[in-house]
């Protein structure tokens, strides 16, 4: 197959088979400071301003993201907003796992926060640096109560039932190993069970794959291992050292990369850990890069953030729309983002969502002139090739509530 | 009095006596640290790749090293566990230094380092300085992919949150075992002990 690169280096670029797509521009993050286009005005209200919400769910082209959570405590999901009682955070699982997840029902969110975080500045070997909890959310009522104290990474079954990981002494210490163990409660919510079975090792709870519970092992250097559960004490390695981009909708399946080659994905029968793919995805630009945290809809998985061999860096950013058909994966359309835009370099695209319309959300992180670190969303039209930015900048990542299982639209 | 406690008593005495009338004072043990100028600087480069490892003695500079931080994606942001480089500031030892690390993954000559977060960003942790080798200082490379106690090529300066330094293997330089001389003999520093400040990560010098 011939490749054609489609659109300049300041444009939005499509990449599909034929060089079938579009182009299209991209608005900066934000018109304070940034200059370049401004963004729909419906997208300038400060980051502590509700008219945020409204705004991203008015978005011009029509694009309502399903679920996801925002600055200032405001969550919206399935279209209502609420304000939570604290903002979402997770010092320990962010990125990796989404801080805030709905039920299936979409009657409940479950979120992250921590008690007593001061930063890490000040802190000596094994001080307690901070107490991670989980609280659960009754959207009707807007209850918003502690759900289990000294625990995070809340990952919620399409049963009810919640898994989370617990820290074994309760509290995060610094710079010392925090050893945690799987926990999973009954569809009631009555008593929990232990999952895991050793005491030295910190586990992260990742979500579920239909009746299988997906987390990982956090070992030294940051490195992982991606297991499966199949109840208490039954587990399986899926991967050793691949992590997950996503998994599927009807939880057969799980998407791994290597987080030594972030060229190569792996499709797993979650089941039995089968190979059902292996390999690289070809654009012209290099091989399509994968990291953890993407999203699958459907046949259809985004991934982020971006393309290349690993001979230059930065590579090429952008997303790839893959899909998983008849036992194979491969690339539908592979959008470019500009590296730099409107004055700022970009350093990172993560956490790719699908949006109800087909389209893709998904959050950059960027540096000005100064080296000061930005953050902000973009949800982006991949037919078109057009992004546009739909919060302010900001200078954090938020949270984002995972999407992918209950994105069927169950109105609350 | 045991004839070691007289012996020791003796040359205290001595060395008292020594101080008293010569005004010699005994030169102050090194010890690893920025308060006392022995410490490292990491200044990221344009690549994963090719960033710069430096070590100081009494404030000089006594070592320069490529070394690298950070992976294949997502690599010049700190606030990306498992990908992205180091954040900026200044280290500990997590459980110092270790000639024959061989917990689970990273073996050989390492340094731990404390944990450390990039306000607003998620808390990196388990973070070492070290090479590719094996727990007795060793190559390993049973295969012709990246086998990871193996120093085969730049791309081993890659890291999915550490700093990586060269091992002297396929011409690259001795960076570990340099870096290793350094710290035991102008550093002062000792295996499994819990030193201050010893790294600093930025664009720019440290603040001392």
């Amino acid at each position: 197959m011939v490749w054609g690169r489609c659109g300049s280096a300041l444009l939005v670029a499509s990449l599909v088979a034929g060089c079938g797509g579009a182009a299209g521009t991209v608005s900066p993050p934000s018109a304070a400071g940034a200059g370049g286009t401004a963004p729909p005005s419906s997208v300038l209200a400060t980051a502590s301003d509700s008219r945020v919400v409204d705004a991203v769910i008015s978005d011009t082209r029509g694009v309502a993201p399903t679920g996801f959570t925002i600055q200032d405590r405001l969550v919206t999901v399935a279209g209502r907003t609420f304000r939570l009682a604290y903002q979402p955070m997770d010092v320990l699982a962010a990125m990796l796992v989404p801080e805030a997840v709905p039920t299936f029902d979409g009657k409940t969110l479950y979120y992250t926060m921590w008690e007593g975080w001061r930063g890490l500045d000040g802190l000596t070997e094994g001080e307690v640096g901070g107490v991670p909890v989980i609280r659960r959310v009754d959207l009707a009522s807007g209850v918003d109560e502690v759900f289990r104290r000294g625990a995070y990474a809340a990952a919620v079954a399409e049963d009810g039932r919640v898994a989370y990981v617990e820290d074994l002494d309760g509290a995060y210490r610094f710079s010392v190993p925090n050893p945690t163990r799987v926990m999973v409660t009954s569809s009631d919510g009555g008593a929990d069970e232990v999952w895991s079975t050793e005491d030295d090792i910190r586990y992260v709870t990742v979500g579920w794959a239909g009746e299988v519970l997906v987390a990982y092992q956090v070992l030294e250097g940051e490195y992982v291992r991606t297991v499966a559960f199949y109840g208490p004490g039954r587990s399986r390695l899926l991967s050793e050292g691949g992590m997950v981009v996503a998994i599927s909708p009807d939880g057969s399946k799980v998407l791994l990369i290597e987080q030594e080659n972030w060229t190569h994905f792996v499709v797993e029968d979650v089941s039995d850990g089968a190979v059902l793919w292996s390999g690289e995805l070809d654009t012209p630009l290099g091989p399509v890069n994968g990291i953890y945290g993407c999203d699958w809809d459907g046949d259809r998985i985004v991934v982020v953030p971006g393309a290349g061999d690993g001979s230059s860096y930065p590579y090429v950013f952008g997303f790839a729309i893959l899909r998983f058909d008849d036992g194979a994966l491969s690339l539908e359309r592979f959008v470019v983002v500009p590296g730099e835009t409107a004055g700022l370099r970009l350093i990172s695209l993560m956490t790719p969502r699908f949006t109800t319309d087909g389209g893709v959300r998904l959050q950059a992180s960027a540096l000005d002139d100064k080296g000061k670190q930005w953050f902000w969303d973009m949800v982006c039209d991949p037919a078109a090739a057009a992004c546009a930015p739909v919060t302010p900048r900001r200078d954090t990542y938020l949270a984002v509530a995972e999407v992918n299982n209950w994105s069927g639209g169950v109105q609350p | 009095m045991t004839r070691h406690a007289w012996l020791r008593a003796s040359l205290l005495v001595v060395a008292a006596v020594g101080i008293l009338v010569l005004g010699v004072v005994p030169p102050a043990l090194a010890t690893p640290g920025a308060s006392y100028g022995n410490y490292m600087w990491y200044k990221p480069g344009t690549q994963p790749t090719n960033g710069t490892l430096r070590a100081y003695t009494g404030y000089h500079q006594a070592l320069s090293m490529t070394a690298g931080s950070g992976s294949g994606v997502n690599w010049n942001d700190p606030c990306v566990p498992n990908a992205g480089r180091l954040p900026d500031g200044w280290y500990n030892t997590y459980n110092g230094h270790h000639v024959d690390h061989k917990n689970d993954l990273i073996k050989g000559r390492v340094w731990g380092l404390s944990d450390k977060a990039k306000a607003g960003c998620q808390t990196r942790t388990a973070l070492f300085i070290h090479t590719e080798e094996t727990a007795d200082n060793g190559q390993y490379c049973p295969t012709n992919d990246d086998d990871p106690y193996c120093w085969e090529n730049a791309n081993d300066y890659l890291s999915i949150g550490c700093v990586k330094i060269s091992y002297p293997n396929n011409g690259f330089p001795n960076s570990i075992g340099s870096l290793h001389t350094w710290w035991h003999g102008g550093a002062g520093g000792l295996n499994s002990t819990y030193y201050s400040q010893i790294l600093w990560v930025g664009a720019s010098s440290p603040p001392l």
